[in-house]
């Protein structure tokens, strides 16, 4: 393989996204961080995570909170079904309590979050 | 029949059962069924039953002999071709028999060098036959125009040079201006539709004579367009097109005939200015407030364009959800200049709009709100908002809330009158993935013959890209719907 080929795969990977290798919001995401949350690829959403873990989670969806009403004067919903929202429920069990129609608001996960931890 | 698939490409344009009726069809709305020679045999609306369904069927020579439409007011539909004429259409037959009989004559066309050149219309007013005659004016992109024995003229169709229909409006044109019915110049008719007599100042005369005056200088001959298009710009940067102005002989120029009814609408035509060349022309109006028409002299040219203020065009109906974002959502409301009134259910949306249409027609109804492929949300996660009423739809919710509502209660109510909304009226959902109860709503109002009013939603996360304009994530799209049909699509959208 050539190395111009090698450079670009490193690329294409490096801008994936993981969970467990990247926990912040970029600062200039071309999309609503709700969707963002979506794109994030979890490869085990049931893992425990570490309390450092767990704190960064937190933060990552506080980022998404901010965001949403420092840029779009308004809070998001996400569905269920995303991965990386299994993983939060999957560790903070409370989140699920604010379930309810078109999935959660991340306004209402940050509050409950922060209260506790 | 064979298997069925998803048409290939976005949009697709298919001729229907008339030769000057074009269908545009969404990608992901619409299913077709092709038979093993891949002529497509069925349409089928995704997520209806069959019952929506619109056939036709092919001769040996692979030409659609029968076409049939869901909708009993369409009807089904046989056609006559002649094999002198290349297998061309010379007569439609009713293949049912609802309103009309059984086997009658629905059109006729008469072709002249390939195009049609006139097409004979049978149509049923009162339950008895009338015959009329319709010529058509087709330019060469394909654009027509058609005119009656009478002198009325209609706008038919507008093509770009890619062959896409853009209509008589500037899509983009986040809110446009009420328009009145087309001018209806006076025309002789069957002036230069295949009838070689001369005419002066719209009077047949006798072409040697007319020469004699042409050599002598008493007369002059007409520029070979009839009617040019008259566009009005808006001091809002929109513009659309307005009318035709006819060639007056008697006075060298284009007059355009721009109807209002009342005082109100003529309030929002004036003051009202033509413009050539960057200069302003005092327009020759004639009549006084509450006349029918008022009367505009187009200086000659071929395509001059006017100038109107914009001002208090149409009745704004804005609707903001209560709950945690009601302050962002009334902000979004005010910006359209209208009514702005907060909502808990989809109930409420109902009860608002009724009311609001005590006091006369509604243009534009723009509700803010949380969204989902279900529907709007209202002020809270209960289910208590406006929802699509197709139980085949996957995204269909049996059980509402209190003060829940389908958009079939939205739509009972404006098909009765108790919601009142002006004719091409338009509801603009700016909510998260409306695109579903948006098509849906407009289907439903197109069967119940209220085609003319556009439902837009978004196929995606909405949000707000400045103050006042709204954008969709992922280049998603604003999508507006008339019946069902994919209008257009646009990535933004404007709060007012």
């Amino acid at each position: 393989m050539k190395p111009l080929q090698i450079l670009i795969l490193i690329i294409i990977f490096s801008t994936l996204v993981f969970a467990d290798k990247s926990w912040s919001l970029p600062k200039r995401t071309m999309v609503l961080p709700v969707n963002y949350l979506k794109m994030i690829k979890v490869q085990n959403p049931s893992k425990k995570l570490t309390s450092l873990e767990r704190k960064e989670l937190i933060r990552l969806f506080e980022s998404a909170n901010n965001t949403n009403h420092r840029k779009y004067q308004q809070d998001y919903l996400i569905e269920t079904n995303t991965p990386i929202y299994i993983l939060l429920k999957n560790n903070f069990p409370e989140v699920s309590s604010q379930e309810g129609e078109g999935g959660v608001f991340i306004g209402n996960i940050v509050k409950i979050l922060s209260k506790k931890h | 029949m064979g298997r069925l698939r998803l048409l290939p490409t976005p949009v697709q344009r298919i001729r229907s059962h008339s030769l000057s009726d074009w269908l545009k069809i969404p990608d992901n709305f619409f299913l077709g069924a092709y038979d093993a020679a891949s002529r497509n045999t069925i349409i089928h609306p995704q997520n209806y039953s069959t019952q929506f369904d619109i056939t036709q069927e092919f001769d040996g020579d692979g030409q659609v002999v029968k076409w049939h439409h869901y909708n009993s007011s369409v009807g089904t539909f046989y056609y006559l071709r002649s094999s002198v004429l290349g297998g061309k259409i010379v007569t439609e037959i009713h293949g049912d028999s609802n309103g009309w009989s059984l086997g009658s004559k629905s059109k006729g066309y008469v072709y002249a060098g390939g195009d049609v050149l006139a097409e004979q219309r049978v149509t049923y007013p009162y339950s008895s036959p009338v015959n009329s005659v319709v010529w058509m004016h087709v330019d060469p992109a394909g654009s027509d125009v058609s005119s009656q024995i009478g002198g009325g003229v209609s706008l038919e169709h507008e093509f770009d040079p890619m062959g896409a229909d853009v209509g008589y409006s500037d899509p983009a044109n986040t809110s446009p201006p009420y328009v009145p019915d087309p001018p209806v110049p006076t025309y002789t008719g069957g002036g230069n539709l295949g009838n070689p007599a001369c005419t002066l100042d719209n009077v047949e005369y006798d072409c040697a004579a007319l020469f004699n005056l042409l050599q002598h200088g008493s007369a002059a001959i007409a520029p070979p367009q009839t009617y040019v298009p008259v566009t009005a710009n808006y001091s809002d940067g929109t513009s659309r097109r307005i009318g035709f102005a006819k060639w007056n002989s008697q006075n060298n120029s284009y007059e355009a005939t721009l109807p209002y009814q009342d005082q109100d609408e003529r309030n929002r035509y004036l003051p009202l200015y033509w413009e050539r060349g960057g200069q302003s022309i005092p327009s020759s109006l004639g009549g006084s407030p509450g006349q029918q028409t008022q009367y505009v002299t187009v200086v000659q040219g071929e395509g001059q364009t006017g100038r109107a203020t914009k001002q208090n065009f149409q009745r704004v109906v804005s609707l903001c959800s209560k709950g945690k974002d009601e302050g962002a959502f009334r902000a979004r409301a005010t910006q359209a200049g209208g009514a702005v009134f907060a909502f808990d259910t989809g109930q409420d949306i109902i009860n608002i709009l009724k009311e609001a249409s005590k006091i006369g027609p509604i243009d534009v109804i723009k509700i803010h709100d949380h969204g989902g492929p279900a529907g709007l949300i209202g002020s809270s996660q209960g289910w208590i908002g406006l929802y699509i009423s197709n139980p085949q739809a996957a995204n269909y919710r049996r059980d509402l809330g209190e003060g829940g509502v389908r958009n079939t209660a939205l739509t009972d109510a404006i098909l009765s009158g108790e919601i009142n909304l002006a004719k091409n009226a338009e509801i603009v959902l700016y909510a998260c993935n409306g695109d579903s109860l948006a098509s849906e709503t407009s289907w439903l109002l197109g069967a119940g013959k209220r085609s003319d009013i556009r439902v837009t939603g978004a196929n995606n996360s909405v949000y707000p890209k400045t103050n006042r304009t709204a954008g969709v994530d992922f280049r998603g799209y604003f999508n507006t719907y008339q019946s069902g049909i994919w209008q257009y699509g646009s990535r933004t959208r404007s709060y007012k």
